[in-house]
């Protein structure tokens, strides 16, 4: 017994490298599949590919995961075959093995999560994988068994008798057909289970015909079932039914020494109820549950009962059981004192999202308030002091790099995803992409990661689905037949740049200026710049139906991609060659917490640029014009005209103009501008709060920073500020005020600044 | 002999709703005569002019699910108010498979004189 014990300690304790193991097994396997499809008689691929399945279903047998043996084993099979040559990879087996590969990671999620097994382990997931593995063995040459069972269980053989005899009793919800379960199928799946024996089913429970609600179910059923199976795995069957069906599993043939005996032998774990759960006395859901009624009887009583005594009455639960766990628990509290087990944290820490937020956030306060000492030390002119606060700020910028970090993930392992969105798309629209994926290891914040995932889905699929030819219509094009996307990330300045490329059709400007001109987006006749003619696509009213698939080959929904992409401070721009092909482009901040800005002064207001956007500054520079009415003017650099705004005028700041403003050059995107302010206060660390809700609405600002003085700066976006210094004057809210300015200047200003003559310059 | 009811061959949660309409009025037609006719005949004491045994032809069954059982079951119950037992005839496989399952053996119980049938 207690080798046993030992056993399963060790388990629990490998358990977490084998799952984080085999899950980058099935990511190896899906990329392997993929690639094999390019190259289908790769050798070196295909031992790959069966050294990954060979591995998963190894270190899953040590683990005693039976499932994910025996349906590996299939996929192995067919794998052997293919490394063989006696079977050739068709795209029917290729996608075949991808579902089984999927259905793999499944069965490893399964057991990464036993809370979560049970609904894993669902008749409508056994079902599926039955079906997976006679797909398997036909694709195998090998005659498919007969009505193979649920779940393939090698103790099933034993004898009967000599195994414990749990006794089932289940009553169905009234709901259960109405949400699409079987009692029927559930108990086929228990019998994979082991024997049922002693089935009865309340006939007394279903009404005459006549006052029958015949999609209501009435069923409940006593048995016995001798099985080797835990309770967990016996509760898992009824895990879709739970909801609404009363369970209840008692274990008669348990000898309570053994209960005992097994929590004498689990080591450390101080709660009872995790006691319980470790030696199967309850399940999850039971011990879950229990808890509630716990947490809601100390709420309404004043004090909560013991746990114990309301497992009792809730499960069937042994006095001796809870008695002997609470034994244990006794006993280990006499000797916690020796303190934290080391063996559990060697290779992953998985920690909260939220808590890594606010040790960040608590940096950025540390961030703030260093900067305030660093100035006070200045300002008392004391070496020491002033020495002693600049290695603090040393030390707080180290910590904050080295916590952002920790932030920090691969897009690649986003962007692999669409790997099999591309292929599976991609063959359900006739169509023959290959996908390259360009920068996969370029890191940016997890959260961003996260967040830009479905923009990203969205815009590859409407890449496949409108901007990308079928095979004819390619070579009718004189194109190569084969379609390509490609998705790329690489740093650019201080943020990220993601780019997905098509070799497609391209965007048809004339029928998005059309349809511009039906909705209203865009005067009728007025012609804006082709760049401009894209930017409609993002436009909230643009579309809103099919017509824009068919009309446009593009649009549906872009508005929310380009919405969530600027919640990510982040932008997206359009590219489009008729005929060639489409690009997107979409920029976003390495990180949405902490930011290097480049703070400076419009009279008393204080401004904050990132960093990496500023390209140069000039000081004492005059504009070459004078201002329009939003401020726009150009200056020379280096006998190249600069487009540049001013702050006081675009801002209306109540402010002295100085008599000679100093240029900030910024890099938008491909842009550069240049941005008047009165003063250069240099680099400054800072941190992004979020603007509160009165300014909102101000464009061109991405957030606030509380500066080491105590005063407010708030934060530029540089590419919306961009926008705002170079929209044209029909498309701006002051197109009014504008066109009245116009008259009145009568210098040779430049005005407005398209975007045309802004790309010009750059380009 | 004919059988009273024949049985589809999909007896499931997608077809219960209107067997059960059907069955109701076939029961309801039959009640007029034959059922009349079965207490009468129970009155009297006379056994064989009694269709004591409600006949149901299963042999179409092909997909058959708990919804489906429990119907049968319903409409067993509800024979047995009019004093009637159904008797499944030419027992489909996915049929007996079951109400196998569902511990229901007993509905697939054949009469001890089934020659009286024929």
């Amino acid at each position: 017994m207690s080798q046993k014990a030992y056993d399963d300690s060790f388990i629990a304790e490998a358990l977490p490298a084998f799952i984080s193991e085999a899950q980058e097994q099935t990511d190896a396997l899906e990329q392997l599949l993929l690639q094999l499809e390019d190259a289908p008689d790769d050798r070196e691929l295909l031992d790959a590919l069966f050294r990954c399945a060979h591995t998963v279903k190894g270190s899953a047998g040590i683990f005693g995961l039976d499932l994910v043996v025996s349906f590996t084993h299939h996929v192995e099979t067919l794998l052997d075959l293919l490394r063989d040559g006696s079977l050739g990879l068709t795209p029917d087996l290729s996608t075949l093995l991808l579902q089984s590969n999927d259905q793999i990671r499944l069965l490893v999620a399964a057991a990464a999560q036993p809370a979560l097994h049970e609904s894993s382990e669902s008749v409508a997931a056994a079902l599926e994988r039955a079906a997976l593995v006679q797909r398997l063995q036909t694709a195998s040459g090998i005659p498919p068994e007969p009505a193979p069972e649920p779940a393939s269980d090698p103790q099933r053989e034993l004898p009967d008798s000599h195994l414990p005899c749990w006794h089932v009793s289940v009553q169905f919800g009234a709901d259960t057909y109405r949400n699409g379960m079987d009692p029927l199928a559930i108990l086929n799946y228990v019998r994979g289970l082991g024997s049922i024996t002693h089935l009865v089913c309340d006939a007394a429970a279903v009404p005459p015909l006549q006052s029958l609600d015949p999609e209501s179910c009435h069923l409940s059923f006593d048995f016995n079932l001798r099985s080797v199976a835990s309770r967990a795995a016996i509760e898992s069957a009824f895990s879709f039914v739970r909801e609404d069906c009363t369970l209840r599993l008692t274990e008669p043939g348990q000898p309570l020494q053994d209960f005992a005996e097994r929590l004498e032998a689990i080591p450390d774990k101080p709660l009872l109820g995790d006691l319980l759960l470790a030696v199967g006395a309850v399940t999850q859901t039971q011990l879950t549950h229990g808890l509630n009624i716990q947490a809601q009887s100390a709420a309404a009583l004043g004090h909560a009962p013991p746990l114990g005594e309301i497992l009792q009455t809730n499960t069937g639960l042994r006095p001796q059981v809870v008695h002997a766990a609470l034994q244990k628990q006794a006993k280990h509290r006499d000797t916690v004192a020796g303190g934290a087990n080391a063996a559990d944290d060697n290779r992953f820490i998985r920690v909260e999202a939220q808590r890594l937020d606010e040790v960040i956030d608590l940096l950025g306060e540390l961030v703030t308030a260093s900067a305030g000492g660093l100035l006070l030390a200045r300002q008392s002119k004391q070496r020491a002091l002033l020495e002693a606060n600049q290695q603090i700020s040393r030390l707080i910028s180290d910590i904050r790099n080295g916590t952002l970090q920790l932030r920090m993930v691969p897009i690649g392992e986003t962007f692999a995803r669409f790997r099999r969105v591309v292929r599976d798309t991609a063959a359900e629209l006739g169509k023959d992409v290959h996908l390259e994926i360009i920068g996969g290891d370029t890191e940016l914040d997890k959260s961003v990661v996260e967040k830009i995932a479905d923009p990203l889905m969205h815009l590859v699929r409407n890449a496949l689905d409108h901007g990308l030819e079928t095979p004819a219509q390619r070579s009718d094009a004189g194109k190569t037949e084969q379609a390509k996307l490609t998705l790329s990330a690489c740093h650019d300045g201080g943020g990220i740049l993601i780019r997905i490329l098509d070799n497609g059709r391209g965007i048809q400007r004339d029928r998005v200026l059309a349809r511009a001109w039906e909705r209203g987006l865009v005067e009728p006749g007025v012609t804006p710049a082709d760049e401009d003619i894209l930017k409609l696509i993002f436009e909230p009213g643009f579309s809103t139906a099919e017509k824009v698939t068919n009309l446009s080959g593009r649009g549906v929904g872009m508005d929310v991609v380009r919405r969530n992409i600027e919640q990510l401070r982040g932008s997206i721009m359009l590219g489009s060659e008729p005929g060639q092909g489409a690009s997107i482009d979409i920029r976003l901040p390495l990180t949405l917490a902490i930011i290097d800005g480049f703070l400076v002064g419009v009279g008393p207001s204080k401004f904050i640029f990132p960093l990496e956007a500023v390209v140069e500054v000039i000081e004492n520079r005059p504009t070459a014009t004078a201002l329009d009415a939003r401020g726009r003017s150009v200056v020379e650099l280096r006998g190249q005209v600069l487009p540049v705004v001013s702050l006081r005028t675009l801002y209306a700041l109540e402010a002295q103009p100085v008599e000679r403003s100093s240029v900030v050059v910024i890099r938008a995107g491909t842009r550069r501008f240049g941005v008047m302010v009165d003063t250069l206060l240099g680099q400054h660390q800072t941190v992004i709060k979020p603007l509160g809700r009165m300014f909102r609405s101000l464009r061109g600002m991405s957030g606030s920073a509380i500066l080491a003085t105590g005063e407010i700066a708030l934060i530029f976006d540089v590419n919306s500020l961009s926008q705002l210094a170079s929209d044209a004057p029909a498309l701006s809210q002051r197109a009014g005020r504008s066109n009245a300015a116009n008259t009145h200047n009568n210098t040779g200003h430049i005005s407005p600044i398209s975007n045309a003559s802004l790309q010009g310059q750059t380009s | 002999m004919q059988a009273e009811l024949c049985l589809p061959s999909e007896l499931t949660i997608y077809t219960v709703t209107e067997l059960r309409q059907q069955w109701l009025s076939l029961l309801n037609s039959s009640q007029d005569g034959s059922a009349l006719s079965a207490t009468s005949a129970a009155d009297a004491g006379d056994a064989t002019a009694s269709p004591a045994y409600f006949t149901v032809d299963a042999g179409p069954v092909i997909e058959v699910d708990s919804a489906g059982v429990q119907l049968l079951l319903a409409l067993s119950n509800e024979l047995a108010g009019m004093r009637q037992t159904l008797l499944l005839l030419n027992q489909s496989a996915p049929l007996i498979d079951a109400l196998s399952a569902l511990g229901w053996r007993a509905l697939l119980a054949q009469p001890a004189e089934p020659e009286a049938l024929q």
